[in-house]
């Protein structure tokens, strides 16, 4: 059987073949990308946010010359590594973790003074506050109700001036699965009670999974308010590659990734096609679906080795500037995932925790 | 003989550490009880900090100032302890006992000052059990527990130096508070903000009582007797606004040697 000429796919680039695009090549050579991006100039001031995959791709923007946004760089006494422990610099501003769309929307929202949640801070076993929507970034919580909420205050207009300011806005989308409070819909990064501070409380508390049209309504939202005040601003989107560390959904956790994943996909790819200054970067592809999945996870499948993470920061550059940057190393074995900075994941604190209860209950 | 005097004997009271110390240098005081004279032996450390351990051992530079004193001997070892027969004799011709110095101590303002100089103007921190100093909410607010982390950590080497030097045999050492802030900063330029800076050496002064509680040691503090309360009374103020006049020091004196007479 032979083509017809009159195929179109005669005309499509090699790059949209399986068979040459990725059939039989490295890992390290494949780039999910059909050209290049979202072009950030050296001036270009860039910010980051979003779930702990996130926090690899603003250390490795910070080291790789670009112009990164740091709106709190933290007590001037302290160690990068203090600093870092205490949620400084891990982002363009020391917001935590950002999982959700709507955490990203309501983050904006409230730094505009646009929404102001009901929901108190929460307390730690130990009576420290916490603020309940960056409830891992302050080690052991504040002392005082006062000083967690200066601390907010301060931290919003910061977050504020970022969204101002900013040039390009990397946002890495994380997780579909969330808890809500039942009085406001304000989102939290964690569940209550998980081992971050506050108490579950069902009728308080409530969980959802968002579906693609929300995920993208949240999304139009955020772009809607971050046009009217940075209309110069880009945006690109990511989605991360870490599996979920639990699901709420009554279903297997690798059903339940593998929806909250594509969810978050197709929301990347609604918002490209309608925007013009919204791009994707295919971190996700690059870490999954390269085939090589020993190189690219540690044993526990979950975390997302240096190679994948040295393989997506190269393909970056490269489709972020005008230049062809020369083509990544062959990625090592299998290795041990890296330990470089200790990303900040609030969900490996949580399944710590909820170790920590089964150990005692088993006692 | 034409009217010379013989005043008796001072006893010598070693103070050692930061620039805190030169109120005392040559100073003798007399308490109101009847009872001995002491005579103020300074060790001035400059720019020094609380940097009082090198390795294992207390930093050379404190054993040195120790060994110009004769408190230590070649081996560094307390001279007091030397049970050899010319410590002996000498005593017994010098009229002065043989028995472990007193040793009042000073670091921290140093490493405060350091801190301030870092932060600038721009940040202030919630101070918790504030007796009144208030925050002001339009800095950036620098969280507590960053404050503690950092001053704990300054401080180790010297509390560490402290325990180190009453267990070598040093059983009458103390430490002196960080002195109180003037109220009125804008007329002094240093650097902080004001409120970090009073704050600042409120909680470095809880640091040091602590430690001593611990040690088993006196704390010498003398805020309620030089402030109105919350600051530095003006008149025991320098004009550099860091440091305290000699008549500030008088209340030292007294508590030092309180102390001494609590201890026996």
């Amino acid at each position: 059987m032979s083509i017809h000429p009159s195929s179109p796919y005669l005309e499509v680039p090699p790059s949209a073949r399986w068979r040459e695009a990725v059939a039989g090549r490295a890992p390290d050579e494949i780039d999910p990308h059909a050209g290049p991006g979202c072009v950030i100039a050296a001036t270009d001031r860039v910010a980051a946010a979003g779930s702990c995959f996130a926090q690899r791709i603003s250390a490795a923007i910070k080291d790789s010359g670009y112009n990164y946004l740091l709106m709190e760089e933290g007590p001037p006494f302290l160690s990068e590594e203090q600093k870092a422990a205490m949620g400084y610099g891990v982002y363009s501003a020391r917001y935590g973790n950002v999982y959700t769309a709507l955490q990203l929307l309501q983050l904006f929202q409230r730094a505009f003074g646009r929404f102001e949640p009901q929901e108190p801070l929460w307390r730690m076993l130990e009576g420290a506050f916490v603020d309940p929507f960056r409830p891992a970034v302050q080690p052991g919580g504040f002392h005082s109700e006062a000083e967690c909420l200066w601390d907010r205050q301060t931290h919003l207009q910061a977050v504020r001036r970022m969204f101002e300011t900013l040039d390009v806005f990397i946002f890495t989308l994380g997780l579909t699965e969330a808890w809500l409070s039942a009085a406001d819909g304000a989102v939290f990064p964690v569940c209550p009670g998980s081992g971050l501070g506050g108490v579950h409380e069902p009728g308080r508390h409530v969980f959802h999974n968002f579906t693609a049209a929300e995920v993208i309504d949240h999304l139009e939202q955020f772009l809607a308010l971050l046009r009217e005040v940075n209309p110069g601003a880009k945006v690109i989107l990511t989605v991360s590659p870490v599996p979920l560390m639990a699901t709420f959904e009554p279903r297997h956790v690798l059903q339940a990734t593998t929806y909250s994943k594509a969810v978050l996909r197709v929301a990347c790819e609604e918002m490209v096609r309608q925007y013009a200054d919204v791009h994707y970067f295919g971190s996700y592809e690059i870490v999954t679906a390269t085939g090589d999945s020993r190189a690219y996870f540690a044993e526990d499948r979950r975390t997302v080795s240096e190679a994948a993470v040295g393989h997506v920061i190269a393909y970056f550059r490269r489709w972020s500037t005008m230049d062809q940057q020369p083509a990544p190393q062959r990625a090592a074995p299998a290795e041990q995932p890296s330990t470089d900075g200790e990303t900040m994941c609030d969900e490996d604190k949580i399944e710590a925790a909820l170790r920590d209860a089964e150990m005692g209950a088993a006692r | 003989m034409t009217g010379e005097t013989y005043l008796g004997r001072a006893n010598p009271i070693y103070f050692i550490g930061e620039s805190h110390t030169l109120p005392f240098r040559d100073g003798l005081f007399r308490p109101q009880a009847p009872g001995d004279t002491f005579l103020g032996r300074v060790r001035f450390l400059q720019s020094f900090a609380s940097r009082w351990l090198e390795g294992d051992g207390v930093h050379p530079n404190i054993l040195k100032a120790m060994q110009a004193e004769q408190l230590l001997d070649d081996e560094g070892n307390p001279a007091y302890l030397a049970k050899d027969r010319l410590t002996f004799r000498t005593a017994e011709v010098s009229g002065v006992p043989v028995r472990d110095p007193v040793l009042v101590l000073f670091a921290g303002d140093l490493d405060v000052f350091d801190m301030l100089r870092q932060t600038g103007k721009g940040y202030d921190f919630d101070l918790p059990d504030d007796p009144g100093y208030g925050v002001d909410r339009t800095l950036t607010p620098i969280p507590f527990s960053a404050i503690d982390m950092r001053l704990r950590n300054t401080f180790l080497p010297f509390i560490s130096a402290c325990g180190r030097l009453r267990e070598a045999g040093f059983g009458r050492v103390m430490i002196h508070s960080l002195p109180p802030r003037p109220r009125a900063a804008e007329m002094f330029d240093l650097p902080g903000s004001p409120g970090m800076r009073v704050k600042l050496t409120v909680f470095a002064n809880r640091i040091l009582r602590q430690a001593c509680a611990n040690l088993g040691m006196p704390f010498i503090d003398v805020w309620d007797d030089l402030t109105d309360g919350l600051y530095l009374r003006p008149e025991f103020c320098l004009k550099d606004g860091v440091h305290l006049t000699r008549s500030a020091a008088l209340f030292s004196w007294t508590k030092i040697v309180e102390k001494m007479r609590q201890a026996g």
